[in-house]
């Protein structure tokens, strides 16, 4: 049994050596000693599970010694190199690590899924995902798909990929299916004019975009001129005239009526960057948090389609990846639905890669009005790079706004990324107002 | 204790090295592994894997460095080990330790004053410290985190060479360290040396479940009103598990409610409550609650009144989510 555990404690060792956070892999004397340590602990130990004695009495002795540039994440490599070591936590594959590199590679050149898939790989990858769970370093649902699309391809290959990895997803627990159908059909019912300040404050607005932005639609008002388009009549100034002239006995004239002009809204691209963490699988009133957010989404991608706007998601938890990249809302809806409603949560908060994955996305936008909206409820452990990258985002010229959910949400932090990108930061108190959230931000794009 | 149980410089220059791990391993095998953790039982609960944790750790002579946040037992934990282990009388010795322990505090000093008048070898010239008085036993450093680096190469050449030098004179000691330190996060003064972190193993200890958390408290609280005759109402005891477990995971929170402050809560509530003559209330809970655990919390608050708020909110919070929890 000495044999074995030196044995894993060498390969921890050099998985410890060639992983890049990792400055210094523990001095030999904490391996001596967590070798001795371990055999000691399995021989009072009762019916304990030897992996977990050695992973744990591993990590407990090489806590100390080894040093990372992150000291937050050290317990987490150190986890992950016993498991590797121990083999329970197979090694990405190839093609996956050139996919997430975003390279072409003779395999998966851009936008193209490879046929011939074989059901082993196809399993072995997605057993790769799920045995993250419980892990902070919790898989999503966009890392899942990207593990066998660029994560830049067309959304019809996306849907694609993902409708034939459901059934499986579905029976590891890594699906959660939403019928937006359902959802939607209430919200057509209605009409979509709502006012922009509620009554209550349920929404706190932080507006750190330019002045000269102010939302409007109207740009002049102007009489009547012969070849103005009838629609673009303003009947209740007209009529006021009118009356007017009436009852003082004056003649009307062409002058009376009057045309409203529209600024012509450009659309815009916008990129949604949605926190998938473990805390969004709370419940508040009836269902989850994740399952509000999604409805919002739905509403959110048909009140798009009014506007013509391109839109884009990106799922972060603890590794941000683009579940789909800016794509025609008018051309894309069904898909768009699809892929956002069998989205599911978990894992820890990492808004700074999530910042920088979203860049990568506007790298592919010629538009004018390029717009990125941070919705998370959580913290994040490296708010200084988030700032950073809210930073490079604004020199690329995308405006950052940030939406903050409930109480437990970092508002100095959002407000901070949102005065950085020149956004809005709006902060709500539950998921049920996300989408009068993300209307408003749409609406602080208008004029620029 | 007379002057013959002091020691004599001559008696610490002729000592023999001791190997402390192997009498360990000697009593935990006169023992047995389910004894010991039977009498851990009867003072601390919750914390049986933690415990053989540690106890590994010794077998194999290495020190140990008990992690945590506030008030869960850390320092309990690790007398009660030495206690248990029992290798010599007094078992462990003990240092609490701060930021201006100076070395010659940890090693011991020789009173020029006598060492002048009587001889070097008078038993009050020389003043033995913790590192030379633990020979042959347990050492336990409370706060260790909180060594400024010149008590750290005292304890690290202690450590490292089973040697302490008091003014010129090699005093052979050996003991095995259990030490207790708060999370890097509490601002600790001082960082240990690597040298002297790379010769422990950092054992943690966390918050414990709500089941296991609610029971300790009812524990802990009969314990403690046992002599005014009354019993514990144990959906209290929920509340305060609940509350605990709200504030543990809060972002705002940085240091959480500590097991002492929740059973000194409950306590003080059932005490008030009996000085009145009736049974304890939520509304007594609550009270003790925030005003217990106003010095405890720290978080970023903007003042007093805002933290002892946020305390009140999360309170109630917490009593509606037992309720529901109640109904299933």
């Amino acid at each position: 049994m000495i044999e074995l555990i030196s044995e894993i404690l060498a390969r921890v060792r050099s998985f410890l050596s060639e992983n890049p956070h990792v400055i210094f892999p523990g001095s030999v004397r904490s391996y001596l000693a967590a070798a001795s340590d371990i055999v000691s602990r399995i021989a009072i130990a009762g019916k304990e599970d030897p992996v977990s004695i050695i992973v744990r009495i591993g990590v407990q002795n090489l806590y100390n010694s080894v040093k990372v540039d992150d000291e937050r994440m050290k317990r987490e490599i150190l986890e992950e190199a016993f498991l590797r070591a121990l083999e329970l936590k197979p090694k990405r594959s190839e093609a996956e690590e050139q996919n997430r590199k975003g390279r072409s590679s003779l395999l998966f050149p851009q936008g193209h899924v490879a046929e011939p898939y074989d059901e082993d790989y196809v399993s072995r990858v997605i057993q790769s995902h799920a045995s993250s769970v419980g892990y902070a370093s919790f898989t999503n649902l966009a890392n899942i798909v990207n593990s066998f699309v660029d994560p830049f391809s067309n959304i019809r290959d996306k849907v694609r990929v993902l409708k034939s990895l459901e059934a499986q997803l579905a029976r590891l627990g890594l699906l959660e299916v939403d019928d937006y159908s359902e959802s939607l059909k209430h919200l057509r019912a209605k009409r979509f004019v709502r006012s922009l300040h509620p009554a209550d404050d349920s929404i706190r607005i932080s507006d750190f975009s330019y002045p000269q932005n102010y939302p409007t639609l109207i740009k002049s008002l102007r009489s009547y001129k012969p070849g103005d388009p009838t629609s673009r009549v303003d009947l209740f100034k007209s009529s006021m005239n009118i009356t007017r002239k009436n009852l003082t006995g004056k003649p009307v004239s062409d002058a009376d009526i009057t045309v409203v002009e529209y600024s012509q809204t450009s659309s815009a691209d916008i990129v949604l960057c949605l926190d998938v963490s473990g805390s969004m699988r709370e419940v508040s009133g009836g269902s989850s948090k994740l399952t509000v957010a999604k409805r919002s989404l739905y509403r959110f991608v048909e009140y798009l389609y009014a506007t013509g706007d391109r839109l884009g998601l990106v799922l972060f938890n603890f590794r941000a990846d683009v579940l789909w990249g800016l794509h025609d809302t008018r051309k894309f809806r069904e898909h768009m639905l699809y892929l956002a409603s069998r989205i599911f949560a978990g894992g820890g908060t990492n808004i700074a890669s999530s910042l920088k994955v979203s860049g990568e996305t506007f790298r592919r936008s010629r538009s004018q009005s390029k717009q990125l909206v941070l919705i998370t409820d959580g913290r994040t452990m490296n708010s200084r790079e988030a700032i950073e990258e809210a930073r490079k985002l604004r020199q690329q010229g995308v405006r950052v706004s940030t939406i903050g959910v409930g109480s437990d949400c970092d508002k100095s932090l959002l407000k901070e990324i949102a005065k950085i990108g020149g956004g809005v930061s709006v902060h709500i108190n539950s998921m049920a107002d996300l989408d009068r959230a993300l209307r408003h931000t749409r609406l602080s794009l208008l004029g620029s | 204790m007379g002057l013959d149980a002091l020691p004599r410089l001559t008696d610490l220059l002729r000592r023999q090295p001791i190997e402390v791990h192997k009498l360990v391993a000697e009593v935990v095998r006169r023992k047995n592994v389910a004894n010991v953790l039977k009498e851990l039982r009867k003072v601390l609960r919750g914390l049986d894997e933690v415990a053989l944790d540690v106890l590994s750790g010794l077998l194999v002579g290495r020190h140990v460095m008990v992690v945590g946040p506030v008030g869960l037992g850390k320092t309990t934990l690790v007398e009660t080990i030495a206690e248990i282990i029992n290798l010599a009388d007094p078992p462990y010795v003990e240092v609490a330790c701060h930021s201006h322990m100076t070395a010659s505090e940890l090693t011991g000093d020789i009173d020029i004053a006598v060492a002048l008048q009587s001889g070097l070898d008078h038993p009050l010239a020389y003043i033995p410290g913790p590192l030379v008085l633990a020979h042959g036993k347990f050492l336990v450093m409370d706060e260790i985190n909180r060594l400024n680096p010149y008590s750290q190469a005292a304890l690290l050449q202690a450590l490292q060479e089973h040697y302490v030098f008091i003014r010129g004179f090699r005093v052979r000691t050996d003991f095995l360290l259990l030490a207790t330190s708060n999370p890097s996060e509490y601002s600790g003064v001082y960082e240990l040396s690597e040298a002297l972190a790379d010769r422990m193993k950092v054992v943690e200890i966390t918050y414990p479940d709500r089941e296991v958390l609610k029971a300790i408290i009812v524990w802990k609280t009969e314990q403690a009103v046992e002599h005014l005759g009354v019993s514990v109402p144990e959906p209290m005891a929920d509340i305060l598990a609940t509350y605990a477990g709200l504030l543990s995971k809060d972002g705002n929170v940085e240091v959480g409610p500590s097991i002492r402050s929740m059973t000194y809560s409950l306590s003080s509530a059932i005490a008030r409550a009996w000085l009145q003559g009736r049974e304890p209330t939520v509304y007594d809970l609550k009270r003790e609650t925030v005003s217990n655990l106003a010095g405890v919390i720290r978080g970023d608050f903007q003042s007093d009144s805002a933290k002892t708020e946020y305390l009140a909110r999360k309170f109630d919070e917490a009593v509606v989510l037992h309720r529901r929890q109640q109904r299933f």
